[in-house]
Formats: C-alpha cells, sequence, structure tokens
C-alpha cells in the first residue's frame, strides 16, 4: 500500500524515526492515534508532524465536533452511541471548558 | 438487545427458573461456564447456550479481566445491564475461570493490562494492522484477546456499528477491506484454541486458589524513585479473593507498606486495589504456572506518573537466587564498598570465599547474611576488567545483575518520547517521569554497540528547551515545568488567552538530562522529545 | 493582546454579548439571504444576509449536524438526532415542520450527506445502518436512499461504498454525484453506479492518491463545489501536496488545482462568478482559480472548519467548530463583525430566500 503510506504523514515520520533512533521499534505507540490528521484534518492529540500547530486552536472549539461524531471514540466520548448528551451541560466548550465531565470508564 | 419488556419478563422468568431448579434451554448453564444465577439473570437472557450447549459468542472468545470488564461496562451503557456494586467483578471472575487468556498469553501483553502508556512493537509486516487499528487504540487491545475466526470477523460489524464515523476518519484506507484482511489475519495469529491455552485449561482445580498464599519477595523499581526490595503477603479471604499486604523498602531507604483487596482471576491474573498516601493503587500482578515466581507492576491512578514494575519469588518455593544488586555498577579502583545482594533462600552464614563476583572483585567483610539479603564490602581493584558479572553465592546465582566499569561514557534520557497530558482543573494532567540512565562504553570500546554497559539512573541536572516546530510558538514558556528529580508536570487545561489562538499550554519541546560524574569535569548531556498534548476526556478500563 | 483576562471573565464577557443577539421577536427586514449556523445544543441560529444580524433561533430535536436547502431556500433540511433524523424546517415559519427517520426500533440509520433535487422534490440521502440482533450488532451496505419529500417515503436506493459524505444531484441531467473515496456517479433510475472517478486510486500517471473530506459540502445552489485534499506525493520525491478538488455541479465536471506543500485548509467554497476559491481553517486562504496560485493568507483568530459566501460574492461567513461566526468583507478581508453564538457550531450555509 505504497499510496497509502504517501499519505500518511505522521506514519512516515514515525518510520523515520524509528529507523534511526530506535531500530527495533517498528511504531511508537503510546496511545497516540497516530497518523489520523492530515493536514486539514485536525487529529486529536498530535498533527501530521509531531507538533500541535496543525490542529483546532484551541482544541475547545473542536472538542464537539470529535463527540459528536465518535472522531476519537478512545479519547472523547462520543455522542452518536455510546454517551449521547456529554456536551449537554455545556454547549460553548471554549467559555466553560471547565464544566466539561471527564469520564473515568464505566457504563 | 432484545425489547426491554421481553427482558424484564425473562429476568423474571430466570430469577423463578433458577430457584424453582429448572433449566429451560435459555438458562441452561453454559457449557464451560459453570452454571451461575447471576450470568443466567444478567446475560443468559441475550447470551443463549447453541445446540452444542457452548454459550453463543461468548464461549468463543477469551479475554483478560480487564477486557471482560469492558465489554460488560458496555452492555451495562447500551444495553440496559443493571448491576449492583461487586456484580461486575463476580461476572468477570466468572467469565475469566474459562475464557481468560492463558498465562503465556498474558505476559505479551501484560503492561498494557497493568495500564502503563503501550510503547508498543508492532510485529512487521502488520503495516495495515497500524493503519486500520492502532491509531485509535493499542495493539495490545487486539492481542490480549483470543477468537474464533467467526468471531474475529464479526469485529467489523461492531466497529461499524458502534462508531460508523471511522470510515470518514481513516479515509485514506477503505477500512471495511482493510478490516477483513487484517481479521482473517488475526483468526490465525490469535485463535481460540492454543497450546498455551490446553496446557493452562489442565490447571490444578479453582478449589487450590488458595495455593498462592504466602509471603512472596518482591524486587522491583519506581522510575524517578529508584529500586526497592520487600515483600508481598497474600491471605486468602474466600473465593479467590486475597487480602493483600505489600511492604517495601526504597533503596534511598523510605518504607511503604499497602494493604488492599485482591481478587485472583483464571488461577493466575491478580488484581489488587490500595489506597496509598498518594492515592488509589492498582496493583496488576500475574503468577506464573507452578505458583513460584511472579510479575507484578502497579500504577497509582491518581498520579499517574508514579508506577513501578516488580518480580516476585515465593519464599519456601524454588531454587536459591541473587536476583539484585545495589549498587548494581561497581567502578574500577573503589574500595570500601557496601554491596548489598537481595535474593530469596540465600546462605545465612556464608563465608567470602562462597561469593564470587568475578575477577577484580575481592570480597573483604560479610556485614550481614539472611536468607533474602547479603550485605558485604568489597574492594574493587584498578584494573578489574570492564563487563558484565555472573554473581553466585553458594548455589545461589545472578546473570546481568552487576557490571563493572572505568567511567561513565554517555547519557540516555527514558523515556525517549516522553508524553505528557495538560490537565488538573477539570481533567486529570499526566506527568511524565524522565530518567537519564548512565552507560559505559563496553568491552569493545566504542560506545552505542551492543555490549554497552548500562550503570543506571543518574542524579542530572534537568531541563526543558524549545523543539522548533513553528515559528515563535515559544512552547517552553507554556507547556509546564520539570522539576530536578525529572518529573515534567504539566500546566493546567483550556484555552490560554496569552498564546496565539488563545490556544491551549501544548507544545513540543525537548527534555534536557545534564551529569557531571564525579571526579572529572566532563559535562554529559542528553536530550529526550516531549509532546505535550490535550487532556483525555475519556479513560476506558485498558486501552 | 498582552493583558491576561480569566477564561471566567471572558466567559462572562463573552456570554454578556451573546445575550445583546437574543432572538428578536419577528423577523428583521427580508434581506435576499439567511445565514443558517447549525449550533450546541440543539439550535440553528439565523442571520440576515443584510444586517448581519440573528433573527431567528429555531430549536431542533438534538444536536444539529449538516443543513442544505431546496434551491429556493423555501425548506432546509438538517442532519441531527444523532444522525438518525432530518428535521425539515419551513424558511418562511422559522420552525420545524417535518422530519425524516429510517430507523426503527431493532435498527439505526444514520445519516452521513444529504442534498434535495434541484426540483426540491426529493432528497437523496447516503445512510449507514446498524441492525441489532439477540446477541450482536451488525452492520448492514450503506446505500443512496431517494426521499419522496411529499410522502416522506423511500422510493428507491442505490448501493454505495463506504465514505460518502456529500451528494450533488446535477441540475441538468438525471444524474446524481456522490463524494466519497472516489467520486461515484449514480443513476437514479437504473439505481446503481455507472461510473467510478478515482480519487483515492488516481487515473492518472504520476499522480498519488487523494484525500478529502467533504463534509461541509451540502451545496444549494448550482456553482462550483471545493474541497481541499491532500494528495500522497509524487512517486519521485513523495512530497504531500494540498489541492482544492473543484466540482462543476452544473455539468459534472471535475478538476483540480494544486497549491503546493500542505498548508491549514480545512473546507473550501468558491465565488458565485467561480473567479476565486476560499479555504479555512486557521487562516483564511484566498484562491485566484484563473491564476491557480493563492493570492492572499489572512489570519484568523481562532481555527474554523467552514465558510460561505454571500451571493453577490461580496461578504464571506465564517463558522464552524468555534461558538462564533465571522463575517468578513471579500474584498478588503477585514472582519466586519463576529458575532457570538450560544454554542460550538458545525455547519454553516448561505441559503437564499425566493420566496
Amino acid at each position: 500500500m505504497k499510496h497509502v503510506k504517501a499519505i500518511n504523514l505522521r506514519a512516515q515520520a514515525l518510520e523515520a524515526r524509528a529507523k534511526g533512533e530506535l531500530p527495533d521499534i517498528y511504531a511508537l505507540q503510546m496511545q497516540l492515534p497516530m497518523s489520523c490528521s492530515t493536514v486539514f484534518d485536525p487529529g486529536w492529540e498530535v498533527d501530521g508532524m509531531f507538533g500541535l500547530a496543525g490542529l483546532c486552536q484551541p482544541m475547545e472549539n473542536d472538542l464537539y465536533g470529535c463527540s459528536a461524531d465518535c472522531w476519537w471514540p478512545a479519547q472523547v466520548p462520543d455522542e452518536l452511541v455510546n454517551y449521547p448528551g456529554w456536551s449537554d451541560q455545556c454547549s460553548a466548550a471554549v467559555r466553560d471548558w471547565q464544566k466539561i465531565k471527564f469520564i473515568q470508564g464505566g457504563p | 438487545m432484545i425489547p426491554r419488556e421481553w427482558t424484564k419478563a425473562l429476568a423474571a422468568v430466570a430469577t423463578l427458573s433458577f430457584l424453582l431448579g429448572l433449566s429451560p434451554p435459555v438458562l441452561a448453564a453454559p457449557a464451560g461456564l459453570p452454571k451461575n444465577p447471576l450470568f443466567a439473570l444478567k446475560c443468559g437472557i441475550c447470551h443463549r447456550p447453541q445446540k452444542d450447549g457452548r454459550v453463543r459468542r461468548l464461549e468463543s472468545m477469551r479475554k483478560s479481566p480487564e477486557g471482560w470488564e469492558r465489554s460488560i461496562q458496555r452492555m451495562e451503557r447500551l444495553q440496559r445491564v443493571k448491576l449492583q456494586p461487586g456484580e461486575r467483578e463476580a461476572l468477570v471472575k466468572l467469565l475469566c475461570q474459562s475464557l481468560t487468556l492463558a498465562p503465556a498469553e498474558s505476559r505479551k501483553v501484560f503492561y498494557a493490562l497493568a495500564g502503563k502508556d503501550p510503547r508498543e512493537e508492532i510485529p512487521p509486516g502488520k503495516e495495515k494492522l497500524k493503519e486500520a487499528c492502532t491509531r485509535c487504540h493499542s495493539y495490545a487491545t487486539i492481542a490480549a484477546q483470543r477468537r474464533t475466526r467467526e468471531e474475529w470477523l464479526k469485529l467489523k460489524s461492531l466497529h461499524l456499528s458502534l462508531y460508523p464515523a471511522l470510515v470518514y476518519q481513516l479515509r485514506e484506507i477503505d477500512w471495511p477491506m482493510v478490516a477483513d484482511e487484517i481479521l482473517k489475519s488475526l483468526a490465525k495469529t490469535f485463535p481460540f484454541e492454543t497450546p498455551e491455552w490446553k496446557a493452562w485449561k489442565k490447571r490444578p482445580a479453582q478449589s487450590s486458589a488458595g495455593r498462592l498464599a504466602g509471603s512472596w519477595r518482591v524486587i522491583g523499581s519506581q522510575p524517578g524513585r529508584g529500586s526497592y526490595v520487600g515483600s508481598l503477603e497474600l491471605k486468602p479471604s474466600g473465593d479467590g479473593d486475597y487480602e493483600v499486604k505489600r511492604t517495601v523498602l526504597y533503596e534511598g531507604g523510605q518504607e511503604e507498606s499497602w494493604t488492599g483487596k485482591g481478587t485472583l482471576y483464571g488461577g493466575y491474573a491478580l488484581r489488587a486495589y490500595f489506597s496509598t498516601s498518594e492515592g488509589r493503587t492498582k496493583g496488576t500482578f500475574s503468577f506464573f504456572p507452578g505458583g513460584k515466581t511472579m510479575e507484578g507492576s502497579w500504577l497509582c491512578m491518581d498520579k499517574l506518573y508514579l508506577a513501578g514494575d516488580e518480580i516476585g519469588h515465593r519464599w519456601g518455593t524454588g531454587e536459591a537466587k541473587v536476583l539484585s544488586l545495589s549498587p548494581g555498577a561497581l567502578k574500577q579502583g573503589s574500595s570500601h564498598v557496601h554491596l548489598a545482594l537481595q535474593g530469596i533462600h540465600l546462605p545465612t552464614s556464608p563465608r567470602p570465599a562462597d561469593l564470587h563476583l568475578g575477577p577484580g572483585i575481592a570480597i573483604s567483610k560479610i556485614l550481614k547474611a539472611s536468607p533474602g539479603q547479603l550485605v558485604v564490602e568489597v574492594e574493587v581493584q584498578g584494573n578489574a576488567p570492564i563487563g558484565e558479572r555472573h554473581v553466585t553465592v553458594g548455589k545461589a546465582s545472578g546473570k546481568g545483575i552487576l557490571v563493572v566499569y572505568d567511567r561513565v561514557d554517555y547519557l540516555q534520557v527514558v523515556p525517549e518520547f516522553g508524553l505528557a497530558r495538560v490537565g488538573g482543573q477539570a481533567n486529570p494532567a499526566k506527568a511524565e517521569q524522565f530518567e537519564a540512565i548512565a552507560y559505559n562504553r563496553g568491552p569493545d570500546g566504542t560506545p552505542h554497540t551492543r555490549d554497552d554497559l548500562r550503570l543506571g539512573p543518574v542524579k542530572a541536572h534537568w531541563s526543558v528547551e524549545e523543539y522548533f516546530y513553528s515559528p515563535e510558538d515559544r512552547d517552553v514558556e507554556y507547556v509546564g515545568k520539570i522539576d530536578q528529580n525529572g518529573l515534567f508536570l504539566p500546566s493546567a487545561e483550556g484555552p490560554n488567552p496569552q498564546r496565539p489562538f488563545k490556544t491551549n499550554n501544548v507544545g513540543n519541546v525537548w527534555v534536557v538530562a545534564t551529569y557531571r560524574p564525579d571526579g572529572t569535569d566532563q559535562e554529559l548531556k542528553a536530550k529526550a522529545f516531549l509532546l505535550v498534548t490535550v487532556q483525555l476526556f475519556l479513560q476506558e478500563t485498558m486501552n | 493582546m498582552k493583558k491576561r483576562i480569566s477564561t471566567r471573565l471572558l466567559g462572562i464577557v463573552l456570554g454578556g454579548a451573546w445575550a445583546l443577539f437574543l432572538p428578536l421577536s419577528g423577523l428583521a427586514q427580508a434581506g435576499q439571504e439567511w445565514i443558517y449556523i447549525t449550533t450546541l445544543p440543539n439550535k440553528i441560529v439565523v442571520l440576515d444576509g443584510e444586517k448581519d444580524e440573528i433573527v431567528r433561533e429555531i430549536p431542533l430535536r438534538g444536536t444539529p449536524y449538516y443543513l442544505t436547502a431546496t434551491r429556493d431556500g423555501r425548506k432546509v433540511f438538517v442532519i441531527t438526532g444523532r444522525r438518525q433524523y432530518i428535521d425539515i424546517i419551513d424558511a418562511e415559519q422559522g420552525k420545524v415542520v417535518d422530519s425524516i427517520t429510517l430507523s426503527q426500533e431493532k435498527s439505526k440509520a444514520r445519516f452521513y450527506g444529504l442534498a434535495a433535487s434541484p426540483e426540491g422534490d426529493r432528497l437523496y440521502i447516503n445512510v449507514l445502518t446498524s441492525r441489532e440482533e439477540l446477541d450482536e450488532l451488525v452492520a448492514e451496505p450503506p446505500y443512496v436512499a431517494m426521499v419522496d419529500l411529499k410522502t416522506k417515503k423511500v422510493v428507491g436506493t442505490i448501493p454505495v461504498p463506504y465514505g460518502i459524505g456529500a451528494l450533488f444531484p446535477l441540475s441538468q441531467g438525471p444524474q446524481v454525484y456522490a463524494f466519497g473515496r472516489d467520486l461515484y456517479t449514480l443513476d437514479p433510475v437504473q439505481r446503481k453506479i455507472v461510473r467510478t472517478t478515482g480519487l483515492a486510486h488516481p487515473q492518472i500517471g504520476g499522480e498519488g492518491p487523494m484525500n478529502a473530506l467533504p463534509f461541509w459540502t451540502h451545496y444549494v445552489k448550482d456553482g462550483l463545489f471545493s474541497s481541499p485534499y491532500v494528495e500522497g506525493g509524487d512517486p519521485v520525491t513523495h512530497a504531500p501536496k494540498i489541492g482544492l478538488l473543484l466540482f462543476d455541479t452544473v455539468n459534472g465536471k471535475l478538476d483540480k488545482i494544486e497549491l503546493g506543500p500542505p498548508i491549514p485548509i480545512f473546507s473550501a467554497v468558491v465565488s458565485p462568478d467561480r473567479q476565486t476559491a476560499y479555504g479555512v481553517f486557521t487562516q483564511l486562504t484566498v484562491v485566484d482559480l484563473k491564476e491557480k496560485r493563492i493570492t492572499k493568507a489572512v489570519p484568523l483568530q481562532a481555527s474554523y472548519y467552514t465558510l460561505d459566501v454571500s451571493s453577490n460574492g461580496k461578504k464571506l461567513y465564517i463558522s464552524g467548530a468555534a461558538p462564533e461566526v465571522v463575517v468578513m468583507d471579500a474584498g478588503s478581508f477585514q472582519v466586519l463583525k463576529t458575532i457570538p453564538l450560544p454554542g460550538n457550531t458545525f455547519d454553516l450555509r448561505v441559503i437564499p430566500r425566493e420566496f
């Protein structure tokens, strides 16, 4: 899948890293959803080049774009299926981010 | 996944049938799964036996206790299964009796079960898996399951149903097609029936659950705090549960004693919870077949940078062993060094001649001797050859636990790729503990080669430097601070009005350690990449 | 601004500003068009296109996602209710008058992409269905549903691949184009895909695969649809490139413009005169479509998912993500207004008012 590999900026960065510095480790996963982001589609935790400048600024603006559509279901409660109504108490995240609930496992 | 009213009616029937001792097909105790009223009531209504007596779906997969816990949590969340306190754990225990991983299978994913950041090695040739699966969850999430082929293939539908947006998010691949391909391959890599599982199924009956009871010698280390030795006392409290007492002494002299309650899953996987001065702490222990050795890991769930790894040997079983030395690295020409040998079943009245630490190291005195520890005074000759030493004390021996060196040649900062998360207000922050590890170039005289000697963590000076990524982002000013013990504490979450776009206190920086070895004027320096990223809003049991 | 403002204070300031724009009674003076913005938790905020003031808030059944309308703007359709409903708004009355769902008790049908037919009598909806069985969830193959708006009945379905995010019924001709990983031409009469134009599967030698997310693309009028893409890189350098896809909803012609190394563009729109494309994210990127090059990059104060252009081409409306809408002069690129909104936003469309 060479053509896919080329799009996958973060994977490329990782592979380059892996080749140079950590020869035995194929990918550093670290619970990062590696290579999720492309330049115009911000990743949750890191952008295509191991940075954060390519992400939504600030991330609170994009938070419900993630939750409403199960875009990052391992990091953000998805409201489509698993955690409906999660954002109801705080509609404008950038203003009221302290009200956003953290969900620790469980039902 | 049947109408609510049916669920209620069937639950009533199930209860009644159980009380009357009836077992209509719906309620029959599943083959393999022990007959259990709680299972019949909470799960058996939808999860029914097939013609062969096996419960459809459930008896075609095996999972870790954490894996089953997540599945049950999902049933509670989406299928309106109502459980009382303790019932989830009881169901996990039941499922793990006959449907969990074999100890050898569990060992490969132990790091993830223990809740550690999975810095994973994804096997070569699994590029597609990396593209289609491990962007969202760890490889261990997969490798901690065994399923029949049919069950592996069902995961495609499950993912498309639970997370329909994934085809858009992972749009650079044809996810449904790639998923088919990967799942067929996983069915071969992680089948339901394996030799390890067949062997483990023949283990002693559950009645011998107390067989792990007793006292265990524990040797471990905590990044940022150093190594420790101590004991783990296990006292059966019925039904596979244990009262657990853990007492350890750090090399710095501090003692910690925790007591908690542990539950044994599948005959070997102990999960214990302790209330410590730092917060709720989970202990994950895996006992190896034979019941003589174990590996363990602990993690403070309130301060995720507080964690440790340990191994254990049971007193009264197994051979004598030297497990660790403190210090574990001896410099040429050192004299009057007090060396502590930690072990199990060590001779209690040894003579200096009973100890062998290799050429050039003379044992001058035996200061203390007990079955768990021997403290001796040693003299290291100036020309003692550098390299790893094989240590023996009478019949006890230990490999790879002592090195002799002439100087520190370089430093390495670990982890090489750090991850911290802003937080502390509404969401938990994740700090990152760094360590500076000193190395010697090894017998071949060339640094950064396979024979280099790891001398252990050293007390370095710590700082954070700008990692050039985007012009003038000045991340160093915002992301957080590192203390002189190598602990990076991230800043708070939330938009920061002082930054362009009011962006969060996230960024990427270098973490730099500098160290001047004793008696030299040479300054050694090493650095690691640190990504300080956004907080989590969800933390599942295991990822 | 160097002076530190606490986030709490900021909240109060923005909240106060928001209060100034609370729903006005009745309608403001009729403009040529209205700007519809889907906002959390459950409403559409409507701006008058002349005064750029909020004239309405239309409550919905749940979080709204994407929206489109009939070409005269009389009916507005919004995906909501955990993607299982389309609420139908009567633009004149300013309220939800009807809704469509294809979900049933044991099957959840979720909507990803919708478009109204040029005549306004039919909706095309891309549907992903998950069926609940006793002990498992089964995902059914995706399809495009053709829904008769009078009867709300599905009058036909067209099987499609996964990944479709936008649908474009051609104004001249029966075909409907579906944008996903590739561009599919659907024939509603034969009820099948009659042609696939490769995007993820490049058809031109030397080109890399393209990757686009056509979510902010529910056009109302005929024109040029645009979406940014990232190209995986040519066979020699492997360097990724960004560009714009351009799709003519009049004749179905697909074109693309290479813009060079990746820059922040999340979604894009083309001016009604087809001369200029605007891309948006943390900056506004202006592209001259004749010259095929970027002519300006205007810094923004936050990141935004989407934007639209007024029908006279003079104003840009920028929103999505941030709980606000930025009104910008399309000539000087000066911000004319930033209007706070009650919640985070998803989609914004300029919708004509031709009734």
